[in-house]
């Protein structure tokens, strides 16, 4: 369980992270989202203790992690791949990580099984490549068997079968009953990975909340409507949505298309018939992760290039603060 | 979110308890496995070792006269003068390649008490130093001996004359602080190139600079009190005029280094890493 509470970070006159509420609870994976600068890493050090907060405070199972003393057991952490001497083997630095809390070869063989790297684990890591990094990373956060994972794009670097790899073992992991805390910024990736989100742009709060919860809540489901008669059709929704889009020609004969959004498919199909307008698709189009990250973080980002001087309170209001139970 | 998480239960243990004893396995772990630990130990024992007896060598085939206050057993020792940077350089290293690589961050999450940490490293690092510079330092002191004891010169002095043992295991300690100066530097500026130059800047440029300071400055005052002025006391035969005793100097030297040690260890609570 990790949870901040107005976690704020100031270098000089720059907020990196401002007063961030969130928590990150057992058994799921928490997907931690926003884009470069939006002060990701400045937070997982700040849970990590390696940075100290400059407001509000963050402890994991209910403990600042500078007071936990041999902490591996209960949290592990990927902060960066190849965070390693280049003339270490893989095998020495997860030793010298493993005894510095108690472990010993043993586990250090058990963990370079588990992320594929037994056959290189003599091999000087300054030779390995940034996915062999990236294992040999997330074998560094299993080391102790914690119960509480940190990691910080774990998937950048990887192959396909490497992404896999990680998206299959963080579902598993979660699966057992851990906290799986995960930054990226492939929003896709975090889509099929994560079950909760928490969103951050500009060192703020955008939304805490489930994946499709952060969808529909940004753009809201949108509906394409296709109908020969699609003039009319679009003249009586717009008397009950201000979201309709304009009409596009169909290809090759079909019938003229158009969006509406905040409508439901049943609205629109019972009022087409009740005036007897045919209908040849009506379709639900959710936006994608990205789409809907992208909105969401536009203003942000927006409004902080050109409007250094405005008061602060124009700045994007979270949507979602609260997760459902 | 309403489906209820199984309880984690973890299945790996730790082998031993976990406590600073581990930490000290970690650190010479950390210091075993690296090649450049053993080039470097092996440029300072031969430097020590080489110029050592190149100096013997250079006493018994010169012109000048030797007087009977020849320091026999503490000149060839002039050899630190060189091989204080090599070890100097990796204690700098131990600690400054850790801030380099990001291996820091992996080190401090695995055990907060950055203090122990460090104090830990440094101990480790000083045994393996002290072992490494004591075999170092017999060996430049037989070999020099046996060459000022060649042909006629008869210039050596055994191990159980006045001051030879202090001079041969004070070289070998004033080595160590070397290499303890290096990991305080490199733990106060955490950056290989600022502590390197530092390092250097305290144990070579300052002593030649006070030599261009104003007599009226009382610089010879000063000058006794710079770390490698006071240290290398410890191989003189006897106390030198306008210089610390050689124990009073040494112990100047470790003075500076525990006051350097002292300050990185309080920056190190206080800053982010």
């Amino acid at each position: 369980m990790i949870e901040a509470h107005d976690l704020t970070k100031r270098y000089g006159e720059t907020l990196a992270v401002d007063r961030l509420t969130f928590s990150a609870t057992p058994g799921h994976v928490t997907g931690f989202l926003g884009p470069n600068g939006a002060g990701k890493s400045t937070t997982m050090r700040m849970i990590l203790g390696l940075d100290a907060p400059s407001e509000g405070s963050v402890t994991i199972n209910g403990t600042p992690y500078r007071h936990h003393r041999y902490p591996l057991h209960e949290v592990g952490a990927l902060l960066e791949a190849k965070a390693i001497h280049p003339g270490r083997s893989s095998y020495n630095h997860l030793l010298a990580v493993a005894q510095s809390n108690g472990f010993g070869p043993k586990r250090v063989k058990q963990v370079l099984e588990l992320v594929g790297l037994e056959h290189v684990a003599r091999r000087r890591a300054g030779q390995y490549s940034l996915g062999m990094g990236q294992r040999l990373g997330i074998a560094t956060a299993l080391l102790g068997d914690p119960g509480v994972l940190l990691l910080d794009e774990p998937v950048n670097g990887l192959d396909p079968e490497g992404i896999i790899w990680v998206r299959t073992l963080l579902k598993s992991l979660a699966a057992e009953g851990r906290t799986v805390f995960v930054s990226s910024h492939l929003m896709a990736e975090m889509a099929l990975t994560a079950d909760h989100l928490v969103v951050i742009g500009r060192g703020r709060l955008i939304a805490d909340t489930s994946v499709a919860d952060f969808v529909s809540r940004a753009s809201g489901a949108r509906v394409r409507v296709s109908s020969p008669d699609a003039a009319r059709l679009r003249q009586l929704l717009l008397e009950r949505s201000s979201e309709v889009g304009t009409i596009e020609p169909g290809p090759d004969g079909e019938a003229p298309t158009f969006t509406v959004a905040g409508l439901e498919r049943s609205t629109i199909g019972d009022l087409a018939l009740h005036h007897g307008i045919a209908i040849h698709e009506l379709t639900s189009e959710r936006a994608s992760l990205e789409q809907a990250f992208m909105e969401l973080t536009a203003d942000d980002v927006e409004f902080r290039a050109h409007g250094a001087d405005q008061p602060d309170e124009v700045a994007a209001a979270p949507v979602a603060a609260h997760r459902k139970a | 979110m309403s489906v209820t998480a199984p309880t984690f239960t973890p299945t790996a243990r730790p082998e031993h308890r976990p406590g600073p004893a581990g930490v000290a396995r970690s650190e010479w772990t950390k210091i075993r496995s690296l090649r450049s630990t053993y080039w470097t130990l092996l440029v300072t024992a031969g430097l020590t070792i080489g110029l050592g007896s190149l100096f013997a060598l250079g006493r018994t085939s010169g012109h000048e006269p030797i007087g009977p206050s020849f320091n026999a057993a503490g000149f060839p020792f002039n050899a630190l003068f060189l091989s204080q940077l090599a070890i100097g350089v990796l204690g700098v290293l131990i600690v400054t390649a850790e801030y380099s690589s990001g291996m820091i961050r992996t080190t401090f999450t695995a055990v907060p008490q950055r203090g122990l940490v460090l104090t830990t490293k440094a101990i480790v690092f000083g045994l393996v130093t002290l072992v490494v510079a004591t075999v170092t330092t017999f060996i430049t002191f037989f070999a020099s001996q046996w060459i000022l004891n060649r042909g006629s010169h008869r210039l050596g002095v055994s191990l159980s004359s006045p001051s030879a043992l202090r001079i041969v295991i004070g070289a070998a300690l004033y080595l160590t602080l070397c290499g303890l100066l290096g990991v305080a530097l490199g733990a106060l500026l955490r950056s290989t190139p600022a502590a390197i130059t530092s390092l250097a800047g305290v144990l070579f440029i300052l002593p030649i600079m006070m030599n261009f300071l104003p007599a009226s400055w009382h610089r010879d005052a000063i000058a006794k009190w710079l770390p490698s002025n006071a240290g290398f006391q410890i191989i003189a035969k006897v106390a030198q005029p306008l210089q610390f005793a050689p124990w009073v100097g040494l112990a100047v030297f470790v003075g500076w280094v525990a006051v350097i040690f002292a300050v990185a260890l309080v920056l190190l609570r206080r800053r982010d890493v």
